[in-house]
């Protein structure tokens, strides 16, 4: 005999829609099996709350349940034999997910034992253990260069058994990403073959910071560009492109050429105003002029700001 | 193993692939992809129910799914070295 639907919630019958979706949350938060990783309850108690749910947030289900129509089990069961996220969580492909990113070195368990064994050498057995956890999937990783990332590649790479792949690296693939090569992985006994994965490293680059698919990168501009403005030359991963810079252009402004980033994203320059490395009798002599006849400080204005 | 599409017609949850790919670039899912897109298999799946409930269902905003996902994560690693700490001590017995 199943409870019912607003006792589970713990609602009235006339709860509004968002009464009852408010009960839900605060019990699914309460008692999903994900944040309850060891209390075997919780699979059951979501189960019902999400059953509940269904049925209440559902109006016509709703409504056919208040006039005795259906039971509080005359809703498909959701997710049936669902598999959670803690199913898998100790598995050996949660080890993806590992905040370290990485499998449990056996090494530092061997460094375990060795201290507290006495310093005695690793008794064999341990390697025999880790080697039979292997399956025909190998792993491998390996660099790449930014812009090998940014615009995708193919690249040859010999492998430790002495094989050579070729590999198409994806446009916009991310650093820590895992290309799957079906099939390239160890044989079996029974002749199928493995997977290989090949965990990608991309190489930083000189001047660009890759944020997402989105380019960054500072690009030094001169005294004179920065007041009179003027065309400027700037590498992007798709090529050069010539930007206009405006008259009277700050240090610190950026301007964004969209499109020009990886895949779809876009690219950005923030311009940094360099002074010549020697300030030579012209420069001084321009802009005492200049100060003679303009009174101009730039904190003054900030001053101004501060106080009003 | 699925693909993008698939696992949109999968989920019970309505997320556009969009939602999908702001939840890989986040570290949420880290599936694995070949020459042609990502594939996910079924631990992929169940995570990505997961982030889903987390996110859109219970409302949680990113930082505090990223903080559940974080403590999530370290909780698991630290049972998968307790787990091998302790068949390695019963090999060893």
């Amino acid at each position: 005999m199943s409870k019912n639907p607003y006792e589970i919630l713990s609602v009235d019958k006339g709860a509004s829609d968002d009464e009852i979706k408010a009960a839900y949350r605060k019990l699914a938060k309460k008692h999903h099996p994900d944040l309850n990783p060891d209390n075997k309850s919780a699979d059951e108690k979501f189960k019902e709350i999400s059953a509940a749910y269904d049925l209440l947030k559902n109006k016509d289900k709703r409504a056919a349940f208040d006039r005795g129509e259906i039971d509080a089990q005359g809703q498909p069961q959701q997710g049936g034999d669902r598999q959670y996220y803690r199913d898998f969580a100790g598995g050996p492909q949660g080890t993806r997910y590992s905040s370290s990113g990485g499998n449990i070195n056996p090494e530092n368990i061997e460094g375990i034992f060795g201290a507290m064994f006495g310093g005695r050498a690793p008794d064999t057995r341990f390697d025999d253990m880790f080697r039979q956890q292997q399956n025909a999937d190998i792993h491998y990783r390996f660099d790449i260069g930014f812009m090998e990332a940014a615009l995708g590649a193919k690249k040859q790479v010999t492998m430790p058994d002495g094989k050579n792949l070729s590999i198409t690296i994806p446009e916009g693939v991310k650093d820590g990403q895992k290309l799957r090569l079906k099939g390239k992985g160890q044989k079996l006994q029974d002749g199928r073959h493995g997977d290989a994965y090949i965990e990608v490293h991309v190489l930083p680059h000189k001047f660009f910071i890759r944020k997402g698919d989105n380019i960054y990168n500072q690009v030094p501009i001169g005294v004179h560009e920065a007041v009179l403005g003027g065309a400027i030359k700037i590498e992007t991963v798709h090529g050069a492109v010539n930007i206009k810079i405006p008259k009277g252009t700050n240090s610190g402004k950026s301007f964004r050429l969209k499109g020009k980033g990886i895949k779809s994203g876009d690219h950005y320059v923030d311009v940094q105003i360099v002074m010549p490395d020697k300030i030579d009798e012209d420069l001084e002599k321009a802009m005492k002029d200049w100060v003679e006849k303009h009174s101009y400080n730039p904190r003054n204005k900030n001053e101004k700001e501060s106080t009003s | 193993m699925m693909r993008i599409d698939d696992v949109l017609k999968e989920i019970d949850i309505l997320i556009d692939r969009h939602a999908l790919e702001d939840f890989i670039a986040r570290g949420w899912l880290r599936p694995v992809r070949d020459e042609a897109d990502y594939v996910f298999d079924d631990t992929d799946m169940a995570r990505i129910r997961l982030v889903c409930e987390l996110h859109i269902e219970m409302k949680f905003e990113y930082d505090a799914v990223d903080i559940m996902l974080s403590l999530m994560d370290q909780l698991y690693q630290a049972r998968a070295c307790n787990k091998s700490l302790v068949e390695a001590l019963e090999n060893k017995s």
